[in-house]
């Protein structure tokens, strides 16, 4: 084994902030990220022996920072709900009478094949991803940034799968609309 | 054909259309949640077949698509180990020398 791989103040010197910031996507808590972000590097002490160069130091202790993630993310459900409630109801789009957009789309002006490249726009998301209502984070962060699919999130987070559906749809439609106050105009 | 025979044609087709249309009426609103679900999973076809219907006739929704095929695809830049995301955020000394200190006393 490598010897450095032991040495945690060098763990936290080079990986620290990157392990901190992956969370801080995930985790919308500067506490909570932190206390995640120590209990993954303890369990990667822990787990030393298990760790065999197979893998860099760094997607291992990524590989267990996703585990503390998901962690988090269980033992909130057991005091927050994740499921729509009717005081939920918060659509941003209108639409007119006969079913017709109220406003027409703002031409983002961006090849959407290019669009990942935009560092801008990455970090714009970020910030209006911090602006949604912490439910819709919540189920937003597991489907798309976690990739869970959607029975395993209905199931384990007891979300009813229509619901999951609404929640999503409203979460895109906020950060849609939260870039083209924050990003769209300003580029 | 005359000009006569062409205005005729055209009250035949809206005649046959707008049955068509009144039974399907698809509406933005009916749509664009389902262009979202559709980026998740596979939709019933009747789901389907109506989005694709009402899709390509509405350029609006087509924007919408793209608009949230668009976020998706920053979304999972965003997700990345090196995401550029947060990089204005650190831990601060302080909690670093703590984290330390607690690493530490494990060993």
């Amino acid at each position: 084994m490598n010897k450095e791989s032991l040495d945690s103040d060098l763990w936290v010197d080079r990986y620290g902030d990157l392990l901190y910031r992956y969370t801080l996507v995930r985790v919308n808590d500067p506490d909570a990220a932190q206390e995640i972000v120590q209990v993954t590097l303890l369990a990667a002490l822990e787990a030393n022996k298990s760790f065999e160069g197979r893998s860099s130091e760094k997607s291992w202790l990524f590989g267990i920072l996703k585990h503390k993630i998901l962690d988090h993310y269980r033992r909130l459900k057991k005091y927050k709900t994740f499921d729509l409630l009717p005081e939920d109801d918060t659509d941003p789009f209108d639409y007119q009478p006969d079913g017709h957009w109220k406003s027409l789309p703002i031409d983002w002006k961006l090849d959407p094949e290019k669009a990942a490249e935009n560092t801008q726009l990455v970090r714009a998301l970020a910030g209006c991803m911090d602006k949604l209502p912490e439910k819709f984070r919540r189920i937003f962060v597991l489907k798309e940034i976690e990739g869970l699919s959607s029975d395993k999130i209905c199931n384990e987070f007891n979300v009813k799968p229509t619901n999951l559906w609404v929640i999503l749809h409203r979460a895109r439609n906020q950060l849609k609309k939260c870039l083209e106050i924050h990003w769209v105009n300003k580029v | 054909m005359g000009q006569q025979g062409l205005i005729m044609l055209k009250v035949f087709l809206s005649k046959l259309m707008n049955p068509l249309m009144q039974l399907m009426h698809i509406t933005c609103k009916d749509t664009s949640p389902v262009i979202s679900e559709m980026l998740d999973q596979p939709v019933s076809s009747a789901k389907y077949w109506r989005a694709r219907i009402h899709l390509a006739m509405c350029g609006v929704c087509r924007y919408y698509k793209t608009q949230l095929e668009i976020l998706t695809r920053v979304t999972h830049e965003l997700a990345d180990e090196d995401s550029p995301a947060k990089m204005d955020v650190s831990l601060s000394p302080e909690s670093k020398a703590q984290l330390k200190k607690v690493l530490k006393s494990q060993q």
